[in-house]
């Protein structure tokens, strides 16, 4: 089940506070970004905002994955911090929003490239944008899930060459789906539709 | 970037592929405009099995080809070996092992060197079944800049996808094999259960069920579990 969170300031939400926790063991405990270390142990930054949709993944009441979009035409990382990430402008648009910070807690991975939490996170990703005319995503990952997200059905482009952070390599891609790719997620990820946990008035944040 | 700007055009024309044989050329392409001679697009199986079979296209030396699946120096290749570790692309002289104590290692090295293949690029590639392919490009002459190898390791991933798609559609008429494990969760699909079910029933994991159907899908040449059951069907594989 994916709790969507949007309308409120870090702080705000309780849900949303276990989500940047679960942010910071991810991002700087396991995979060593230390430059978003901090000392209460939360993963929050400048696109953190009111305007930020966050996707929380909720497993018998533990928080178990994540992951925020923002829309291009505000701020976010690709134009902000990693333009050198594409060659030429970074893509902007209404129907452009960047996916970042997608996440799985240790203790739901499973073997094999995605477990079911990172599955229905992706096909959140979808469930949520397709209604709203959200045709692309743009992302930052290591060029690994380039064929990845290519054999889920997503046209996958380029925009710019990798490049190494910390000796890993980086690209930034922008992603299309299409119907078939929601299709063939739900097949091959064998997920029930809907994901999206419908009742969202209880947590928005109205102004 | 120029190399950017080439490498998205290669990509963009791999995109438009239909046939292997186009995408071939452009793989040839590129590797001409990098001052490189042969490349090789294949599935590198585990130990102990032969390449050929995970062959997807290639330019190889004649000679070499048949030497190296000849002699399995798959499993032997020092680049190979790091390929296998790694998750980013491997020049062939950066591999590192002992040419002391590692004979076959360095058989390999250097008698690729008698085919002009003195030097190269490997790219791995890590698919959604957790299979692993490689894409190697050698020459003569290895002078690639950094962003050159660069581009060259983006056009590996999208060629390495586009052969294998056109791949799995161009398969000859003789009937997939599924192992036995696929066969017998792909009735479970047939019979209407769920992949919990299934694993359940089973007592195997979700994301092993997951896999298998993944795999028996790509074997008949389907894009859906339903679809799958239908192709297993046509082909008697299942009643």
């Amino acid at each position: 089940m994916i709790n969507v969170i949007e309308g409120v300031w870090p702080g705000e939400s309780q849900m949303l506070d276990e989500a940047m926790r679960l942010r910071h063991r991810v991002f700087v405990e396991e995979k060593g970004w230390h430059a978003l270390r901090r000392d209460d142990s939360r993963d929050v930054d400048q696109f953190d905002t009111p305007a930020t949709i966050h996707h929380v993944a909720v497993v018998d009441g533990d928080v178990a994955g994540y992951q925020r979009f923002n829309a291009t035409t505000g701020p976010h990382i690709l134009a902000d911090v990693h333009a050198e990430l594409c060659d030429g402008l970074s893509p902007r648009g209404t129907n452009i929003w960047e996916w970042s910070r997608y996440c799985v807690a240790r203790k739901y991975k499973r073997d094999g490239v995605f477990c079911d939490v990172a599955s229905t996170l992706l096909v959140a990703a979808l469930e949520w944008g397709e209604p709203l005319g959200i045709r692309h995503f743009v992302l930052e990952f290591h060029p690994i899930w380039i064929t990845r997200f290519l054999e889920l059905g997503f046209d996958v482009k380029p925009l710019g060459l990798p490049k190494n952070y910390d000796g890993e390599p980086t690209i930034a891609v922008r992603l299309g789906y299409g119907e078939n790719t929601y299709q063939r997620m739900l097949e091959l990820r064998g997920i029930g539709s809907p994901v999206l946990n419908a009742n969202r008035e209880a947590i928005r944040h109205l102004a | 970037m120029e190399q950017f700007a080439f490498a998205y055009s290669i990509i963009e024309c791999i995109d438009r592929a239909g046939t292997l044989t186009a995408v071939l050329n452009e793989v040839a392409r590129a590797a001409r405009h990098f001052g490189l001679d042969h490349f090789i697009v294949a599935g590198v199986p585990a130990p102990g099995k032969h390449l050929e079979p995970y062959v997807l296209m290639h330019s190889w030396p004649k000679g070499w080809y048949e030497r190296y699946n000849g002699r399995d120096y798959l499993h032997v290749d020092p680049v190979i070996k790091k390929l296998r570790t790694t998750t980013a692309p491997v020049v062939w002289t950066e591999a590192p092992y002992d040419p002391s104590s590692d004979k076959n290692g360095h058989a390999v090295m250097t008698e690729a060197r008698e085919f002009s293949l003195n030097n190269g690029l490997s790219v791995p590639i890590y698919t959604l079944s957790g299979d692993q392919a490689a894409v190697s490009f050698g020459g003569a002459h290895f002078e690639l800049s950094t962003p050159d190898q660069k581009a060259l390791y983006l056009i590996a991933i999208y060629a390495h996808n586009k052969a294998r798609g056109l791949r799995a559609m161009a398969k000859p008429g003789n009937s997939p094999k599924l192992s036995p494990r696929e066969t017998e969760i792909l009735q479970w699909v047939a019979a209407g259960l769920t992949s919990a079910d299934i694993a359940d029933r089973l007592h195997i994991g979700y994301t092993t069920v997951e896999t298998h159907i993944i795999n028996a899908c790509r074997k008949l040449d389907s894009t859906s579990r339903t679809q799958a059951v239908a192709e297993a069907m046509r082909a008697h594989i299942i009643p």
